[in-house]
């Protein structure tokens, strides 16, 4: 019923806020808030598999070897390398917020984080292993045995794996970053330059699409509104973005809009990766999806209020 | 015979027992599965009323976005993950093989075909907003360009269509569309290469499309019968789980009956078990047969005790004839006969005769069964002195004192007179045999008048019976006595007859010695046994 009341409480806010304006909906950006009633068991199982070496083949890459919790949960390369050094043909996505997506992958193939972290281990180009072997490996460490057994009550298993490491990245919440502490009324907490970004990320309607807590992540958007990329590198023109997993027309370049949470440290950019700095993106961005030229000042006063939005991970901002 | 049919309806009752127990299992099992059914639909039911919530929220948040009221999509996006997941949940969850599944998978598509609207909804909108917003900002450059009033004059124009477009109903869509499409055309001809036409061009184009585009998509979320189905299931489940219930009621209902029905039966069999055995002990041939044997058994052995008794009462007599028969036979032989002294012993020899004459018809009489004996009235006194003539003699021989209480000698009784004495003389034979080893032995005879009924209270020197024999000395077979000296039936012989007399026969436990109380009505009263027999054989 837990539901319900937020429900509930959704629409007494609401209520409240047609009354009074409160800036709580008038803002586009949301406060990041963390996950709750995570087990912290579970937490602590699924950080160890997500570094687990035993989930690939040939035991040389885990979750973290592409999704570095040191480097902005990113590889910071164009394409992921997999297992045998295999390049692939999209950029990473980071894992920190990953929870709060509204589905997985640059495409949207999966529609939650159990669903997604089963992709990667089966995929023969990044992890290429099975469930049977990584159980099999997994089941000779007592360690492991005991605690699969105390949360789950079974040995591991494709479930368990799936859940427990969702549930970690669930716990991968980025808090804290000076942009929130403006939100939260801290008036100081960004330059004045980042403020007059923030002022340009709505006016010129970057907030049209990356919006809410995530600042993006709640909704797919075609790469290229304004003016088609056509055989640009910055989209690959091999990637026929949700088409390729709906095979429907409208989908066609679809994307999911990433969230710019963390931005500025999981450069390169885009699903093709192939924009190295965050200036290059917002003028990607101003081009082709808002129709409009926009001045260097304006670039860099986004980039500011862009590099604000880079929260915590355990106490420490992300570097 | 009696055995064999108890066995039958023993058996039979045994067949349907199980068969109930049977029925009872199935009911119950019945009634078990419509519960859980009731409290998966229960459970349902729960569910689908947050899918109506959420569902409501869904359209809520929807129109705010499409208001512009709201500024991001994470509401529009959590509610309908939510409500999406909720009606995934009931459906798995769902095992009933109704029209239920049907009316939810036709649930769950529309829920799909909204979520496909709401997806597609998103992505238009953040253009439509993104243009809009660019607008104002157009609007000030193309006044700071300078261009001929005339070329100005249809952008703002234009630009002012589009806003209004933007605002007003959309119905008016194609009005709209006609005059953007002339405009555009014109500032083609006019200024083609400047990119600010370019920007406006695009923005306007894109307004018109998406507005167009978000129109549709609303309404086509909006007309999804979703409502519709809702309110079906829901009529559905309620429906359903009435009917369930009312079937769960009936079910119990019946079980109660049958479980009721099993126990009485249950209770009937072991009661009839009970009786089989009763009857087994009493009823069954054989052992009534050697009742029968024993009762003629019982009656020889009064028969012997009565003989010694006679022996004893004729043998006095006997003796006293014998001693004046040789009294008178010497005065004949002596030659001076003394007539009168003869005389005398000859009519002590006639009184003797006659007392053994009446000792013999007295034997007669009790020799026969009399129980067949016509009721006659007769003297309370003569049926007292019958008896005690019989065993007077020997109880003064053995030391007993047997006394007889004060009564009216004109009291009389309607009753079989032999009957009644036996009676009398088997009590004073069972206290004989009672205080035979105590040092001072006494029998005392009272009667008592009690208006409608005489009383023969027969009480002894012993210190009265106790408790756990009381309870069984009336029962038959039973005895205290030696073996071999008693067979039990005497008790329950004067119990007989003094049921068919419709007296009472009491051991009377309140007094210290040991005193046995037999009633009789005066005026005799016809028993059934005698009405039938009376009829049978009109005399
Ligand atoms: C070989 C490098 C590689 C490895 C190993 C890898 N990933 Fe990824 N991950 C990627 C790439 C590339 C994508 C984007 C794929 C796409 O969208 O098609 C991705 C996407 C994701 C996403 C979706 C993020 C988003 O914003 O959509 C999550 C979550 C994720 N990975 C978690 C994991 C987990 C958990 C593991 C370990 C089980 C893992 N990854 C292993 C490269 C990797
Ligand atoms: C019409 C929707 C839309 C608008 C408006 C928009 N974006 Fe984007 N943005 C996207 C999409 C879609 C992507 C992902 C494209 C891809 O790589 O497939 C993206 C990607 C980005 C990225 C790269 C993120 C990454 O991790 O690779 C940045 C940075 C970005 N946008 C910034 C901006 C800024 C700044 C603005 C405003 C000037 C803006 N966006 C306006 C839809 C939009």
């Amino acid at each position: 019923m837990s539901i319900r009341r937020s429900i509930l409480i959704f629409i007494v806010s609401l209520l409240s806020a047609s009354t009074f304006a409160d800036n709580f909906l008038q803002e586009p950006i949301q406060l990041l808030v963390p996950a709750t009633d995570l087990d912290q068991r579970k937490v602590i199982l699924g950080d160890r598999l997500f570094h687990e070496t035993k989930l690939s083949g040939d035991n040389t890459i885990s979750c973290a070897s592409c999704h570095s919790l040191a480097t902005g949960g990113v590889d910071r390369l164009p394409f992921a390398k997999g297992i045998k050094g295999q390049v692939g043909n999209i950029n990473t996505p980071t894992v920190f917020n990953s929870g709060k997506n509204f589905v997985q992958f640059w495409n949207g193939r999966a529609q939650n984080l159990e669903e997604q972290a089963a992709g990667p281990v089966h995929n023969p180009g990044e992890m290429g292993s099975n469930w049977l072997d990584v159980i099999t490996k997994l089941e000779k460490d007592s360690a492991y045995l005991k605690q699969f057994k105390e949360i789950y009550n079974s040995g591991p298993t494709g479930e368990a794996i799936v859940d427990a490491i969702a549930t970690f990245e669930r716990s991968l919440v980025t808090l804290n970053s000076p942009f929130d502490q403006y939100l939260k009324g801290d008036k100081d907490a960004i330059s004045p330059k980042a403020k007059k970004g923030y002022q340009h990320f709505k006016s010129l309607g970057c907030a049209a699409c990356h919006q809410g807590q995530g600042v993006g992540g709640n909704l797919f958007q075609i790469f290229g509104v304004a003016k088609s990329l056509k055989d640009s590198k910055i989209k690959n023109p091999n990637d026929l973005g949700r088409y390729l997993h709906t095979n429907n027309e409208f989908d066609r370049y679809l994307f999911k809009v990433p969230m710019l949470r963390n931005v500025a440290v999981t450069a390169p950019y885009f699903h093709s990766g192939q924009v190295q700095t965050l200036e290059g993106a917002i003028r990607v961005m101003a081009e082709f999806q808002l129709g409009r030229q926009i001045s260097d000042e304006e670039v860099e006063d986004i980039a500011a209020f862009l590099r604000s939005l880079t929260g915590e991970y355990k106490g420490e901002r992300l570097k | 015979m009696s055995r064999v049919q108890n066995n039958i309806s023993a058996k039979s009752i045994m067949v349907i027992v199980l068969i109930i127990a049977v029925l009872t299992i199935l009911f119950y099992f019945g009634s078990q599965q419509r519960e859980s059914q009731i409290d998966q639909y229960v459970l349902i039911h729960q569910k689908m009323e947050t899918v109506v919530l959420l569902h409501s929220v869904q359209n809520e948040v929807l129109l705010q976005s499409y208001s512009s009221f709201s500024k991001h999509y994470d509401f529009l996006t959590k509610y309908s993950h939510q409500l999406n997941f909720a009606i995934n949940d009931i459906e798995h969850n769902t095992k009933i093989k109704t029209e239920l599944p049907l009316l939810l998978k036709r649930l769950k598509e529309q829920a799909n075909d909204r979520q496909q609207q709401i997806e597609r909804f998103k992505s238009s909108n953040a253009i439509l907003q993104n243009s809009i917003q660019y607008l104002p900002t157009l609007f000030t450059r193309v006044l700071k360009m300078g261009l001929k009033r005339q070329d100005s004059n249809t952008i703002l124009h234009l630009l002012n269509t589009v806003q209004s477009f933007y605002i007003n109903p959309t119905d008016q869509e194609h009005q709209y569309a006609n005059q953007i499409a002339k405009s555009l055309s014109t500032l083609n001809l006019l200024t083609g290469s400047s990119s600010l036409v370019g920007e406006i061009k695009l923005h306007s184009t894109l307004i018109l499309k998406r507005k167009s585009k978000i129109y549709q998509l609303v309404k086509h979320y909006l007309e999804v019968p979703i409502q519709l189905n809702i309110t079906a299931i829901m009529d559905e489940l309620v429906r359903r789980t009435d009917q369930i219930r009312w079937e769960l009621l009936v079910l119990q209902r019946i079980l109660y009956a049958l479980l009721v029905l099993l126990m009485l039966l249950v209770a009937y069999y072991i009661i009839s078990l009970n009786r089989a055995r009763v009857l087994a002990i009493t009823n069954a041939n054989l052992i009534s047969n050697q009742q029968i044997e024993l009762k003629s058994k019982e009656k020889l052995a009064s028969i012997g005790e009565m003989a010694s008794h006679v022996a004893h009462e004729i043998n006095n007599p006997l003796s006293v004839i014998y001693l004046n028969l040789r009294a008178v036979k010497n005065q004949f032989a002596s030659e001076k006969a003394d007539i009168g002294k003869c005389s005398s012993k000859v009519e002590k020899i006639e009184d003797m005769s006659k007392r053994i004459g009446k000792i013999a018809k007295d034997l007669l009489a009790f020799s026969r069964d009399a129980a067949r004996d016509p009721i006659e009235k007769v003297t309370v006194k003569q049926l007292v002195d019958d008896t005690l003539s019989i065993c007077h003699e020997k109880f003064v021989n053995q030391g007993v004192n047997l006394t007889v209480g004060d009564y009216s000698t004109d009291l009389t009784i309607e009753c079989r007179a032999i009957q009644i004495s036996q009676i009398l003389l088997n009590l004073f034979t069972n206290a004989y045999d009672a205080i035979e080893d105590l040092p001072t032995r006494w029998i005392r005879l009272e009667v008592e008048d009690e208006q409608e009924v005489i009383k023969f209270v027969v009480t002894d020197c012993g210190s009265g019976i106790p408790d756990e024999v009381a309870q069984k000395i009336f029962n038959p077979f039973f005895t205290t006595k030696v073996h071999g000296r008693g067979t039990g039936l005497g008790l329950s012989i004067i119990n007989g007859i003094v049921e068919k007399h419709r007296g009472k026969f009491e051991l009377d436990s309140k007094c210290q010695n040991t005193r046995f109380i037999v009633t009789i009505p005066k005026r005799h009263l016809a028993t059934d046994e005698e009405q039938i027999d009376s009829k049978k054989m009109p005399s």
